[in-house]
C-alpha cells in the first residue's frame, strides 16, 4: 500500500445503503483506502451503528455470509482492505476467506487477532505472504507495548489503534496521549488511527499527535441511514482536506 | 521514611497479551452499554480506564487526601505468629486495616470522589457488599463534599449495623438491597420478600438511580481497571517498604472479591517480573471463599458486571451473573466476577489461585490475632488462611522465605461473625 498520510472510509459489505457509485464518489474525494466490513453476528467491538449496518448485510445475503465475500470485486478502489473478526474468519477456514477474498484486496484486517488469539499471528502472517498480502494489525488502547514493539518488526502496512472502546461510541478518552505512546513505540510503521472520528477537527489534532491515518466508518454510515449520501461525499473530503493542512 | 507514590501504576502495558475490552451485548439489537459509561462514570476515570501509558500522577489533592487517611502504611514483621507457627519463613503484613475506615478501599474511593467533584458532580451512589466499599465511599463523599447514597445488600444491612452506622456517620444515606426504589429491586423483592441480596443486584440498583439523576455518578468499589489502578499505591509502597527492611517477598498473598486490593498489592510486584526487573520467582497467590469460587471454578468469559446487565460484559472468570452466593460472612468475597486484569494474570499462570471455607479462614484468623493482637477482617481471613499453609510448608522444609500479606482490613465491624466462630472454651 502506499505511504503518506491516508483516510480511510469503512463500509459493510452487503449494507443496502452503499452504492457502489458512492465508493467512488468517495474515492474521487479523498479516500485513499478502502476498508470493507465482511458482516458477522459477532461485532465484538461495534457500536450502534456499524451493528445496524451488519443487520442490514445479513438480511440481504440472508446469512449467507460467505457470498459476500465475492462482493468485494464489486468496489471498485485502489487499495482496499478486508476487515473481519478472525473467530469468525477461522471458523469458515481462514484458507477459504483468502482464497476468495486475496486477489482483490491489500490486506486482510483481523480485529480480535491480537486480542483473542496472539498465538494465532504467526499463522495470520504465513497466509498473508503466502497470498502476496501486506500485514495490518489492530491494537486497543490496552496493547501491552511489547506486543506493539513485536508487531512493528514484522513490517505491516499499517497498525490501527482503536481510540475507544467500540467503533462509532465517543467517550472521555485523551486520544491523543495514547496516540503519542503507540505511535513512539512504532517508530516508522504507519499508524492509523479510527473509533468516533467524525470531525476535521479530530483528524487535525490526531495527526499532529502522530497518527499517519484515520479510519471514518460510523459516522459515514449514520449519513447514509439519515438519507444524506451528499453530506457523506462532504465529510470525506473535509477530513482529508484535514489531514493535509 | 518511606513516602506516599506520586504515581499510580497500570499494568497493562506491561502484559503479555492484550486486555479483552469490554464488549456491548451480543444481540446485534441491544442497547449499547458501552454508550453509557459517560453517564455513569466521571470522565477522567473513564480515560484511566483506556490509557496506554504506564504511569498516571496522583493529584496533589488525592495526594494530600492519603496523608490525612494514614498513607503510607505501616508494613509490619509478625514475628510472633512466625514463632507460634514453628517457621522460618518471615512474615509481612501491609496494614490497609490503618485506613479510617479499616480497609484499603479509601484508597480508591477518594480518588473517584476527587474526579467527581472536579467535574461538578453531586452525589455519588455504590454499592456494597462487607461495608467495607460503602464506608469508604461515605467517607470519600463527606471529605469532598458530596452526597452519597449506598445500596448495601439486604444480608449485610442486618448482620452488620455498625457499618450502617457509620455510614451514616459521614452522612451518607444507606438503603437494604434489594429495595423498592428501583425497577430491578422490584422485581427481586417480588420474587422474594426476603431476599437476601448481592452485590451484582446492589450494582444495578445503584446504575439504575445514577441514569435517573442528574449530576450523579457511579463510584465502583472494585473490577474496573481504574479501581486496581488507584490501589497500586498499596503495592507501590509496600515494595519500596520491604527494599529499606533488605527483603525480597518470595511469597505474596491477598484476598480476592473483585481483585482490588490484591491487585493492588501484587501489580507492581508482577510488572517488575514482566518488564525482567527483579521478582522472577516470587509466587503470587489470590484467595476466594469456597463459596464464590470464580478463580478455582469459574468460566474465563464475557459476563456483565451486574445482575441486570446495565453495564457492559467484561472478560472475566465467573460464575454467572445471576449466581446467587451463599450468604457468607466475608461478603466481600461474595461476587459473580473477578477484575479483569486479575482475570488475565490467572489465565497466563502468572498469580495462583486458592479457596477457603470460612470456618478456615475464621480459626486462622483467631490463631493470628491471639498472637499478634490484629483482628482481620473476615475477607482477610481467607488470605490469613494461605499465610498459614504457606509457612506450613516452610515449615516442613525447613527453608527460609519471605511471605507478604495484604493486610486488608481489620474485622472490629465484624464481631457478630466472630463470635459464631469462637472456640467454647
Amino acid at each position: 500500500m502506499s505511504s503518506g498520510r491516508r483516510l480511510i472510509v469503512y463500509v459493510t459489505l452487503g449494507d443496502d445503503l452503499v452504492k457502489p457509485q458512492l465508493i467512488q464518489r468517495f474515492m474521487h474525494s479523498g479516500c485513499d483506502v478502502l476498508e470493507l466490513g465482511l458482516p458477522t453476528p459477532l461485532a465484538k467491538y461495534d457500536g450502534p451503528t456499524i451493528r445496524r449496518s451488519i443487520a442490514r448485510a445479513l438480511r440481504t445475503c440472508d446469512g449467507r455470509v460467505r457470498e459476500l465475500l465475492d462482493m468485494v470485486r464489486q468496489f471498485d478502489a485502489e487499495q482496499k482492505v478486508l476487515f473481519t473478526y478472525f473467530e469468525f474468519a477461522a471458523n469458515m477456514g481462514l484458507r477459504e476467506v483468502y482464497s476468495r477474498a486475496a486477489e482483490h484486496v491489500e490486506s486482510v484486517l483481523f480485529p480480535d487477532l491480537l486480542i483473542d488469539y496472539p498465538e494465532r499471528v504467526d499463522e495470520y502472517v504465513a497466509m498473508s505472504r503466502e497470498y502476496g498480502l501486506e500485514l495490518t494489525f489492530f491494537v486497543p488502547t490496552t496493547v501491552p507495548h511489547r506486543l506493539v514493539t513485536r508487531i512493528a518488526s514484522l513490517d505491516p502496512a499499517f497498525v490501527y489503534l482503536g481510540l475507544m472502546i467500540s467503533t462509532g461510541v465517543h467517550l472521555p478518552v485523551t486520544a491523543e496521549r495514547n496516540i503519542g505512546v503507540i505511535k513512539r513505540l512504532l517508530g516508522q510503521v504507519p499508524l492509523v488511527v479510527g473509533f468516533a472520528v467524525r470531525t476535521p477537527e479530530q483528524v487535525r489534532r490526531y495527526v499532529a499527535a502522530g497518527a499517519d491515518g484515520v479510519v471514518v466508518g460510523s459516522a459515514i454510515l449514520k449519513m447514509l441511514e439519515e438519507g444524506e449520501a451528499e453530506r457523506s461525499v462532504e465529510l470525506v473530503r473535509s477530513l482529508k482536506e484535514a489531514m493535509e493542512s | 521514611m518511606t513516602g506516599i507514590p506520586h504515581r499510580w501504576y497500570n499494568v497493562i502495558p506491561d502484559l503479555s497479551r492484550p486486555l479483552p475490552p469490554p464488549r456491548d451485548p451480543e444481540e446485534l439489537g441491544a442497547e449499547s452499554r458501552i454508550e453509557l459509561l459517560p453517564r455513569l462514570f466521571p470522565d477522567a476515570l473513564i480515560d484511566q480506564e483506556q490509557t496506554s501509558e504506564r504511569w498516571v500522577e496522583i493529584p496533589t489533592e488525592v495526594f494530600d487526601a492519603y496523608r490525612t487517611l494514614g498513607r503510607p502504611t505501616p508494613l509490619v514483621r509478625l514475628k510472633r505468629l512466625e514463632r507460634v507457627l514453628g517457621t522460618r519463613a518471615r512474615i509481612y503484613a501491609k496494614r490497609e486495616d490503618v485506613n479510617p475506615t479499616g480497609s484499603h478501599k479509601p484508597n480508591t474511593a477518594v480518588a473517584q470522589a476527587y474526579y467527581a467533584r472536579q467535574e461538578g458532580v453531586k452525589k455519588l451512589v455504590t454499592e456494597t457488599g462487607a461495608g467495607q466499599w460503602g464506608s469508604a465511599v461515605a467517607l470519600a463523599s463527606a471529605v469532598m463534599g458530596l452526597r452519597c447514597t449506598v445500596f448495601m445488600t439486604r444480608s449485610s444491612y442486618l448482620t452488620k449495623p455498625y457499618r450502617r452506622t457509620l455510614m451514616l456517620s459521614f452522612g451518607a444515606e444507606v438503603v437494604s438491597s434489594p429495595s423498592e426504589r428501583t425497577e430491578i429491586g422490584r422485581r427481586f423483592l417480588a420474587s422474594d420478600p426476603n431476599h437476601p441480596g448481592s452485590l451484582g443486584i446492589a450494582i444495578s440498583e445503584g446504575v439504575e438511580t445514577v441514569l435517573s439523576e442528574e449530576s450523579t455518578k457511579y463510584a465502583v468499589g472494585s473490577v474496573m481497571n481504574f479501581t486496581i489502578l488507584h490501589q497500586t499505591v498499596i503495592g507501590l509502597e509496600a515494595m519500596r517498604q520491604m527494599e529499606e527492611e533488605g527483603v525480597e517477598p518470595d511469597v505474596i498473598i491477598g484476598c480476592v472479591g473483585g481483585g482490588s486490593n490484591f491487585g493492588g498489592i501484587a501489580l507492581p510486584f508482577i510488572g517488575s517480573r514482566l518488564r525482567g526487573e527483579g521478582y522472577e520467582r516470587t509466587r503470587i497467590i489470590g484467595v476466594e471463599s469456597k463459596g464464590a469460587p470464580r478463580m478455582t471454578t469459574g468460566r474465563y468469559d464475557y459476563e456483565f458486571v451486574d445482575s441486570a446487565g446495565y453495564l457492559p460484559r467484561l472478560k472475566m472468570y465467573n460464575l454467572g451473573k445471576d449466581f446467587l452466593p451463599p450468604t457468607i460472612h466475608a461478603a466481600g468475597l461474595r461476587y459473580h466476577g473477578l477484575s479483569p486484569i486479575v482475570s488475565l494474570l490467572l489465565r497466563e499462570h502468572l498469580i495462583e489461585a486458592r479457596s477457603y471455607q470460612q470456618e478456615e479462614a475464621f480459626a486462622a484468623a483467631l490463631k493470628l490475632t491471639r498472637v499478634e493482637g490484629l483482628l482481620p477482617a473476615p475477607e482477610t481471613a481467607h488470605a490469613v488462611s494461605a499465610v498459614l499453609e504457606e509457612a506450613e510448608r516452610y515449615r516442613r522444609t525447613n527453608e527460609e522465605g519471605v511471605i507478604l500479606l495484604c493486610f486488608s482490613g481489620h474485622g472490629l465491624l465484624d464481631l457478630q461473625s466472630y463470635e459464631r466462630f469462637l472456640p467454647s472454651e
